[in-house]
């Protein structure tokens, strides 16, 4: 053979792009991201995923200004919320939830200590237009957060509040321990209260007269007092009776600041809500030699959050269950004599849970100082000479715990707020009270089985352990090694497994780093979205 | 620097010093020490490659063309059922012309299950275009590695290093492992005649016509006939380190009563039982490369002998030993055809003692004629 001729290699003559092979496809891939399961169970919608990937690169104010799109207290409810996110974590699944509510609470302490403003309003609406005059009744969580959305629309709003400090329920119904105060008059004041556009008023008190001028000065009035009446047993021995004081009350006259003297007293509480949760907790920390709680049902049928219930048991307040007081004798010796019918679990009832039916029997009998009837709230709405919600004029809008039916929680509240605050919108821009939905335009929502968790790797969070250390620098590593267990779910995080794994070079890289897919030359394998980790890819039949 | 080496750390230490860029295999006895020694060397950062762990040898093939064709040099191993799998992947390779570099250890072929050495695992192959070396022992696979790639890569063409299982694989004996700067500057870095380029995609390999495809596998075949080509590399190497691995090698009298043809381990026992017993009536042909089969200098060495004993570790079932049908069709155009007497031994890792040789030698002094038929090693007690 003559060594100077060339070999000859199979290399064919024209340029394989020559050949579209997108032709061939019976399936298509599509790029479509979804929604996370932590988003869609938030009940403020907060953007938790893709404040997660901000968190990861250490853009700590980018991700609060996230939070704060929908909800403009995170230190608040970092403490407070009831953390529906981390329930559904589908990480909870994999090894152990995300700690987004503690991420929540380092960045709203983060942002109230570097002084953050929320950024991203629209420009306010000329002062002089009319038209866009809009009141706010109650500076609770649910008020506040509608007049922060609208300032973000850009309009101006009036607040009311009857009390003499903002914060509402978070303010008088949550005690101390759970919420300081001052950290949460800070944030108020720092997200809302502080922004132009937002005018508090105090100590209104609302009645008819104040109502009709209300209707007639304003464009779109919210009303979101919240629950403020207590409900009564309807025993006898509880009207008049001093010693008899319900839930709302004791938790509003303590956290005013008001002494009240329970040392070595005896406390009953009736109810199994916060408040009566909170009510029991707070006797005992004031002073009351023992407190325990009288509940009809049983104790997992509780509405209170599990984790103060733990709490309270630990603090060694007794929990009686199965009991409705039924009779309260005053006795010569200052204690309450309360006769106690026991009760049994029927069918379940409106609110899902067993109905308690009184048995015959002889009575419960116990003995306190002072009895604390939390058996409930409802709203107080005689000012409007009506107590029916749907004959409210259309200009009228409801937000916060009298229209919630989620278990009155500040998530909830400021949800409520955030949707009235559209719906004030949608009203003032088209005269029109109902927004007509598009059908099918609901994202779906990512599941467990829907991911690839063959790229995940098991680490525990230990960002949970964060309150053992105040040190920034290790609390934002925490931070960013906890961003890092978000598996961002439904959304691409540029990982790049579809283009690593694509035998056909048809997945390409973008400029801003993100893949997109060449239908010139993709087979439709399906290689792509079997292997995305975080199921932002979906196959489906190629129509021709 | 002198060590004792198995054949299996030999042939990871052979592959280490050629820096191989890619190295993708799947573990078979008695394979395996190789690829965990190498597996061992790229987590240590010794060798500075991407491992590239597969499913199957079909895949370990496909990884291994794949990262040829991206224009990087390639190692891999395997054995026995491993090479049958990848079978097709052979022909692949040398189709596209991409020099990867393979050690097979011998290893017999089920069924039945047999995890002992011969030949008909690295013989079945012997279509796929593939160079093939047989070594004798470490020393010989150590620096046949750095060789194969030489050879590989100026004819374009896959080598295969053949090695033996256990009596090789897994048997200590000292070997000389060469510097690595000598190594360096023998190989240098590989550069590929062609590789994959994004920018200008082209598909190699696909679906030709006719003509064209004959001309593809005329220009296969122009390579392996291009011997030249082996015997300078070997020359080459001889004055860098001193060791000689021509194509076919001589031990006794250029025109002996008796040649002894034997390949791998086999020709250590013949060599050792010549010299002690038969120095003066046989000598011993070892064949190193048996594709492209050293035509020439083989049919130069064979017409000068008297008789002619060719042990096969293998056998083509309906044929005869595979090395015999080389020698014989050598012999057709040569005046002088010595008798040929075959025998089969060492299948499925029967050991082949000195004592089996010397009836071997016996055998042919004794007999005028051969029988018309291979001797196995049965037929001999």
């Amino acid at each position: 053979m003559n060594p100077d001729k060339p070999i000859i290699f199979p290399r064919h003559t024209k340029s394989s792009l020559e050949i579209k092979t997108g032709d061939w496809r019976t399936f298509r891939p599509e790029i479509r991201p979804k929604n996370s399961a932590c988003r869609a169970a938030c009940l403020i919608h907060n953007r938790i995923r893709d404040l997660l990937q901000l968190v990861k690169d250490r853009e700590f104010e980018k991700a609060w200004q996230i939070l704060v799109e929908t909800n403009p207290l995170p230190a608040v409810l970092g403490r407070v919320c009831p953390k529906a996110c981390e329930t559904n974590c589908l990480r909870g699944q994999f090894d152990q939830p995300v700690a987004i509510n503690t991420v929540e609470k380092l960045l709203g302490d983060m942002a109230l200590e570097a002084g953050w403003k929320p950024e991203g309003f629209k420009e306010l609406t000329p002062r002089l237009r009319l038209r866009q005059r809009i009141a706010i009744i109650g500076a609770g969580p649910a008020g506040l957060s509608c007049a922060y959305q609208l300032r973000r629309l850009g309009y101006w709003s009036h607040i009311f509040e009857v009390e003499k400090a903002a914060g509402g329920m978070l303010y008088f119904g949550i005690p101390e321990y759970r919420l300081p105060k001052n950290l949460l008059l800070q944030e108020i004041e720092n997200n809302i209260l502080s922004l132009d556009g937002i005018k508090i008023h105090y100590d209104v008190q609302m009645n008819v007269l104040t109502w009709h001028h209300f209707l007639c000065d304003f464009d779109a009035i919210l009303i979101a007092i919240g629950n403020q009446k207590s409900r009564k047993l309807g025993i006898p021995g509880e009207e008049g009776n001093p010693q008899v004081i319900s839930g709302l009350d004791f938790l509003k006259k303590i956290n005013a600041g008001k002494k009240l003297n329970l040392n070595g007293k005896t406390v009953a509480i009736v109810g199994g809500g916060n408040t009566a949760i909170d009510a029991s907790r707070l006797a005992k920390k004031i002073g009351a030699r023992s407190v325990f709680i009288l509940y009809r049902r049983k104790e997992e049928d509780m509405p209170a959050f599990q984790s103060e219930i733990k709490a309270a048991k630990n603090e060694g307040i007794e929990i009686i269950s199965l009991v409705s007081p039924v009779l309260i004798e005053k006795r010569c010796d200052d204690l309450l004599r309360i006769d106690c019918v026991k009760m049994e679990l029927g069918e379940p009832d409106k609110s899902g849970r067993p109905k308690p039916i009184a048995i015959s029997g002889p009575p419960h009998i116990t003995f306190a100082h002072n009895l604390v009837v939390a058996v409930g709230e409802e709203p107080d709405l005689s000012f409007i000479q009506s107590n029916q919600k749907d004959l409210l004029p259309e200009n009228v809008f409801l937000a916060g715990d009298i229209v919630s039916n989620k278990g009155g929680t500040v998530a909830a509240a400021i949800g409520s707020g955030n949707k009235a605050a559209q719906e004030i919108d949608w009203y003032l821009k088209t005269g029109q009270r109902k927004r007509e939905e598009i059908p099918g335009k609901e994202e779906t929502i990512v599941r467990f089985e829907d991911l690839n968790s063959e790229y995940f790797e098991h680490k525990n969070s230990r960002l949970r352990l964060c309150h053992l250390t105040h040190e920034q620098s290790v609390l934002e590593q925490l931070l960013q090694e906890e961003a890092e267990r978000c598996f961002s779910c439904g959304d691409c995080n540029s990982c790049g497994n579809c283009w690593l794994f694509c035998p056909d070079i048809a997945v390409k890289e973008a400029a801003d780093g993100k893949y997109g897919i060449n239908y010139d030359y993709c087979k439709g394998c399906g290689i792509c979205a079997n292997e995305c980790p975080r199921n932002v890819l979906d196959m489906e039949r190629e129509v021709k | 620097m002198r060590m004792l080496a198995t054949g299996n750390m030999a042939a990871a230490i052979g592959a280490k010093l050629c820096r191989p860029e890619v190295i993708a295999a799947y573990p078979i006895t008695p394979q395996t020490t190789i690829i965990e020694y190498l597996s061992q060397m790229v987590a240590d950062g010794r060798i500075k490659a991407e491992y590239i762990k597969v499913e199957s040898e079909h895949s370990a093939m496909a990884a291994c063309i794949g990262a040829a064709a991206a224009g990087c040099r390639v190692f891999t191993a395997t054995s026995s059922q491993g090479l049958l799998l990848m079978h097709e992947m052979l022909f692949q390779a040398s189709g596209l012309r991409l020099p990867i570099v393979m050690v097979n250890v011998n290893r017999a072929v089920g069924a039945p299950w047999c995890v002992y050495t011969d030949q008909s695992d690295s013989l079945a192959q012997r279509d796929t275009g593939w160079i093939q070396l047989y070594a004798e022992n470490s020393q010989e696979i150590l620096d046949m590695i750095p060789l194969a790639y030489k050879i590989g890569e100026t004819v374009s063409l896959p080598v295969m290093v053949v090695s033996e299982g256990f009596i090789l694989s897994h048997t200590a004996e000292p070997a000389e492992i060469p510097e690595q700067e000598k190594v360096d500057k023998f190989l240098g870095p590989y550069q590929p005649k062609w590789k994959l380029d994004p920018a200008d995609p082209r598909t190699y390999g696909g679906t030709t016509k006719p003509v064209d495809y004959a001309a593809l596998r005329k220009s296969v075949q122009e390579a392996m006939e291009n011997i030249e080509v082996q015997k300078k590399v070997v020359e080459e190497y001889f004055a860098v380190f001193g060791r000689d691995y021509s194509a076919v090698e001589i031990s006794g009298p250029s025109a002996p009563e008796i040649l002894l043809i034997a390949s791998g381990t086999t020709s250590g026992t013949c060599r050792e039982v010549i010299s002690e017993k038969y120095s003066d009536k046989a000598s011993l042909m070892k064949i190193r490369m048996f594709r492209p089969f050293p035509e020439d200098v083989t049919r130069k060495i064979c017409r000068q002998a008297g008789k002619i004993a060719i042990i096969d570790r293998n056998i083509s079932v309906g044929s005869r030993g595979i090395f015999s049908e080389a020698i014989r069709s050598v012999l057709y155009d040569s005046p002088n055809r010595p008798s040929i007497f075959e025998f089969i031994l060492g299948i499925g890792g029967l050991d082949i003692t000195p004592e089996i040789i010397s009836k071997v030698i016996d055998y042919t002094l004794e007999h005028r004629y051969p029988p018309n038929k291979p001797i196995w090693q049965e037929d001999l007690r």
